[in-house]
């Protein structure tokens, strides 16, 4: 029941801010309530139940499990599971979450009730996402998750915000359909007539393999938008772009990887021999997207824009992981969706401060903010040294698992992938440069010392570097409580040539502690 | 004679018949509009009871009608149609000039056609059915006659209707030709013979079924049957426009039904490519030409096409449950569809409400009408916990369990089309420039509108949410 909970508080939020859209600080502090109260209960629930599992069920080590019926007549379910890794995703949620709602919360947005309704109802929704065990109710929250996005960036967004807006809806509403197809065809055809996740684990075995593939493809295409993978990533450019620009769209909508989760979560679990035979094109794939992402960041001139070709690159090694999948890699890509997406919030929120203050965002008209507003700048440059992967940062040790377990499968791979940090050295001093050094661009009696941050905004960007560098120091906090799910999602992923070899020789022990 | 089984049997068809007959009996006496809407609803509703009264084993007239478990829904599903159709006139012709009385008398009889037609099981009923929905609706259609734009849609309705009509009739001759019978009992015997036979004795009855495909075609819009639609849509007055997307359709696609159930002739390789090249033209066809819409009657009225194209394919994948999947579609359709005319129905007599742009920042001067119209047009864009989501899905499984690749593809991909343009109507009704609708009414809604259109709302969500509900009441 108390999964229930997790997916209400932020949805009852919503609707308590759509009823106070009369009075826009009630609207605004029911969405930072809802919030909270969310993060509280998580982060309780992350305190109380440690990681050992209890329910007995493939797939993952899960903690609790909550089903009521729902479409009996076609086995569909509300069917709720969490798991370290699922906890964890609401946890980040839920920290981005409120983080989005404190980015607005000066920015007098109009019409702020259905503003904070839109936001705390995408939230609500992403937190279902990392819920749903019924390949059904999955689907319903993907979508619920994308109708108010559109409207918050066609409605509050730049100028191009319905076309950008539009872009984003269809590319990832057709690509949900058809890992709607995919799931219903996965359900029929392996007879398992219900589309609970425990049930279809394994089930694809049964089915000629390239029915399989192109079951498989579904999915992918789904989750591949969502990432996105370097090819069909236009639609997320274009979004953090047009998004309302104090950040609370792009965080709460895009930052959070419902995507990476997916395909750690069902992708491979779901088609283990699929997704091996498929991995050559999807290494090719990710490591494509860390340079490219990479390369492209360095060619924007707009801060929101770069900020989302940091995350492409990023997200170039979560892909990687998956398709080396072994558990290193995994846990590396479990600490890199988080750090990325923290990393990320911190840029875009750091884009909306600047813009705020400036009226500008383009790189070519900054500079020289450092003399101004040297909070700001500080918090920048750990972000910017987030990005690039410095060591005791959190992201750091995402990029350097998921490496090592590339490592085990591939030289190759490890050593084009290992190029991204090459590109990342240049794009994140660049960033850092172009925005806080060089000559003051913008007039002394424009942006004073008083324009440095607020208490709001430093405790913002405060909490997202030190979660970074907690994460950097010490990702056993967080590698902990995913070890056994990832551990579980691997061995259910594993193909089935893989699955009775012996175990080969263990190099890094994640168990062991100094 | 008329036995007294009969009678009951046929009562969901007598009592809109009957108060046809008095509403012209009463008018020779008192012209009284709102006399007249409260006869004509007694009279539907009167029918929709007395189909509870129906027992679907002992009907005696099988051979003509039936009023089997599909019967009954489709009847039932069209009175209520009518019913929706009825409210929201009573708003809309009671805020305009005119005599609106005899409009009744026409919607109660098209009610009649529509649902003879769609539980007929004889090719004389399907015909009589037929003629007299269209017959009505020449009339409805054209019921403004000071309006330009509806003369013409109900004159190009009226050349259109008559000549596929007589394809029709020419197909039934050819059928009756060839296997000697208009009783659906005999034409499967027909059928069966004529999957057995040779190609050149097959050619007469082949004729005769793409002639009613055809003729049923037409009145379902499939492209490239659909070119009356836009016109006959912006020209007729909103609720009949609702009516004609909803009743007349379904009373067309329980008909195919029912031939696809009995002579089974889309497993018969031509027939089947007719059907298929009818279902992908509609649902690209429909999708795309809505794309070019700048009004948005028009702007449903190539949905209504694309609709009809999803519908198809549930009779392509024909299977012990393409009449569930086809039912439950048709109530999610008809829901939004007719949500989407009522909020059309109630703008239109106050002001000019036709071209999209006249509902530029709808939301700020009438924040419940927009909020309907978004849920109608989110649930005909088949967006999860809307109706039209579960309606979708049900068409994806049956399609996809028969493995109909390119139906399937085809599908999903004009979803994707169609959501550009159901997400323009939505957005242009939120747009933050408004052009025309300044300062938000002060004018309460119509009563009666209001109502119906809260009751379909929470139909559209409820069915998206909690869908077994609804699933236990259908055939």
């Amino acid at each position: 029941m108390v999964l229930t909970w997790l997916i209400a508080i932020p949805m009852l939020g919503a609707l308590a801010a759509l009823a106070l859209r009369h009075n826009g600080r009630g609207a605004r502090a029911a969405a930072l309530g809802a919030m909270v109260a969310e993060l509280v209960l998580a982060s309780w629930l992350w305190w109380s139940w440690g990681n050992a599992a209890i329910v007995p069920l493939p797939g993952g080590a899960w903690l609790e499990v909550f089903q009521h019926s729902w479409i009996p007549m076609i086995g569909a379910s509300f069917l709720l599971a969490v798991d370290g890794l699922s906890l964890l995703m609401v946890l980040l949620t839920a920290l981005i979450g409120a983080m989005s709602v404190l980015s607005a919360w000066r920015a007098r947005v109009r019409r702020a009730g259905v503003f904070y309704f839109l936001l705390l109802w995408m939230l609500g929704a992403a937190v279902g996402i990392f819920l749903a065990m019924d390949l059904l109710l999955l689907y319903v929250f993907w979508e619920m998750m994308i109708i108010p996005l559109y409207f918050l960036i066609a409605l509050w967004g730049g100028s191009g915000g319905p076309a950008a807006a539009t872009k984003t809806f269809i590319f990832t509403q057709v690509s949900g359909l058809f890992m709607l197809v995919s799931s219903i065809g996965l359900v029929i055809w392996s007879g398992a007539g219900s589309f609970d996740y425990f049930s279809l684990i394994g089930v694809s075995a049964q089915l000629p393999s390239h029915i399989a593939l192109w079951l498989m493809l579904g999915f992918l295409a789904a989750m591949a938008i969502k990432l996105p993978v370097v090819g069909v990533h236009t639609w997320l450019v274009d979004a953090h772009q047009q998004a309302p620009i104090n950040g609370a769209v792009d965080l709460s909508g895009l930052v959070i990887k419902v995507g990476a989760y997916g395909l750690i979560r069902f992708l491979v679990p779901l088609f283990p021999d699929a997704a091996a035979d498929f991995a050559t094109v999807g290494r090719v794939l990710a490591v494509a997207g860390i340079l490219y992402g990479g390369v492209m960041a360095f060619a924007q001139s707009d801060l929101k824009r770069l900020a989302a070709y940091i995350t492409i690159s990023h997200m170039g090694f979560v892909l990687l992981a998956v398709f080396v999948w072994n558990e290193l890699a995994l846990q590396g890509a479990v600490v890199l969706i988080i750090s990325s997406a923290l990393g990320a919030a911190g840029l875009f929120v750091m884009a909306g401060i600047v813009h705020a203050r400036t009226g500008r965002r383009d790189l070519a008209n900054l500079g020289g903010l450092w003399r101004t507003m040297p909070r700001l700048g500080g918090l920048s440059m750990a972000l910017a040294m987030a990005a690039m992967g410095l060591p005791m940062l959190a992201s750091f040790v995402g990029e350097i698992l998921v490496l090592a377990g590339t490592l085990k499968v591939s030289v190759t791979f490890t050593a084009l992938a290992a190029g991204g940090f090459v590109i990342s050295v240049i794009y994140a001093p660049w960033l850092i440069q172009k925005v806080f050094q060089g000559k003051p661009t913008v007039d002394e009696d424009v942006v004073t010392g008083a324009d440095d941050l607020s208490r709001r905004e430093l405790a913002m960007l405060a909490a997202a570097v030190a979660v970074l560098v907690w994460l950097g120091v010490y990702p056993h906090s967080v590698l902990d409580t995913s070890a056994p799910a990832v551990r579980a999602i691997q061995q259910a992923g594993q193909p089935t040539h893989l699955k009775n070899a012996p175990p080969g020789p263990v190099r890094f022990n994640l168990e062991e502690r100094p | 004679m008329m036995s007294w089984p009969i009678f009951i049997s046929l009562l969901p068809l007598i009592f809109p018949a009957a108060a046809a007959v008095v509403i012209v009996g009463v008018l020779a006496f008192v012209r009284s509009h709102v006399l007249t809407a409260s006869i004509a609803l007694v009279g539907l509703f009167g029918g929709l009871a007395s189909i509870v009264v129906v027992a679907p084993s002992e009907f005696p007239l099988a051979g003509f009608v039936a009023m089997d478990g599909a019967g009954r829904f489709f009847v039932a599903l069209i009175i209520a149609a009518a019913i929706v159709t009825l409210l929201f006139s009573y708003d809309y012709f009671r805020r305009r000039a005119g005599r609106q009385e005899e409009f009744y008398v026409l919607l109660l009889l098209a009610t009649v056609g529509a649902s003879a037609l769609a539980a007929s099981t004889h090719l004389v009923w399907l015909f009589m059915g037929l003629e007299l929905l269209s017959i009505s609706l020449y009339a409805m259609i054209a019921y403004e006659r000071s309006e330009m734009l509806g003369i013409e849609a109900g004159l190009k309705y009226l050349v259109l209707a008559a000549g596929s009509s007589a394809l029709l009739l020419m197909g039934m001759a050819l059928i009756y030709a060839a296997w000697g019978s208009l009783a659906f009992v005999d034409l499967r015997a027909g059928a069966a013979g004529f999957f057995a036979a040779q190609q050149s004795q097959r050619v007469v009855p082949f004729a005769g079924m793409a002639l009613m495909v055809v003729g049923l075609g037409f009145k379902l819009a499939a492209v490239p049957l659909h070119l009356w639609t836009p016109d006959v849509y912006q020209g007729s007055p909103a609720p009949v426009a609702g009516f004609i997307a909803t009743a007349s359709k379904a009373a067309a696609l329980a008909v195919l039904l029912r031939l696809s159930g009995q002579l089974g002739w889309q497993d018969e390789p031509a027939m089947r490519s007719i059907l298929q090249v009818l279902a992908i033209a509609s649902m690209l066809g429909g999708n795309l030409l809505a794309l070019l819409q700048s009004n948005l009657k028009r702007l449903l009225a190539y949905s209504s096409v694309a609709h009809i194209g999803y519908l198809l394919v549930p009779l392509l994948a024909y299977a012990g449950d393409s009449t569930f999947i086809v039912s439950f579609y048709l109530v999610a359709y008809f829901a939004a569809t007719l949500t989407a005319f009522g909020v059309i129905s109630v703008l239109l007599p106050t002001h000019k409400a036709d071209e999209l742009s006249d509902y530029h920042g709808l939301f700020y001067r009438r924040p419940a009408l927009a909020i309907a119209m978004t849920i109608a047009l989110l649930s005909l864009a088949g967006i999860p916990l809307t109706a039209g989501f579960m309606g979708k899905f049900f068409v994806l499984i049956g399609s996809t369990a028969q493995t109909l690749w390119a139906l399937v593809i085809t599908l999903v991909i004009s979803s994707g089309i169609g959501l550009y343009y159901y997400l323009r109507a939505a957005f242009v009704l939120y747009a933050p420039r408004p052009t025309r609708l300044g300062a938000p009414s002060r004018n309460p809604l119509p009563a009666t509108s209001a109502f119906v259109l809260a009751a379909l709302i929470i139909a559209i969500i409820a069915m998206g949410i909690w869908p077994s509900g609804v699933m236990n009441l259908l055939p």
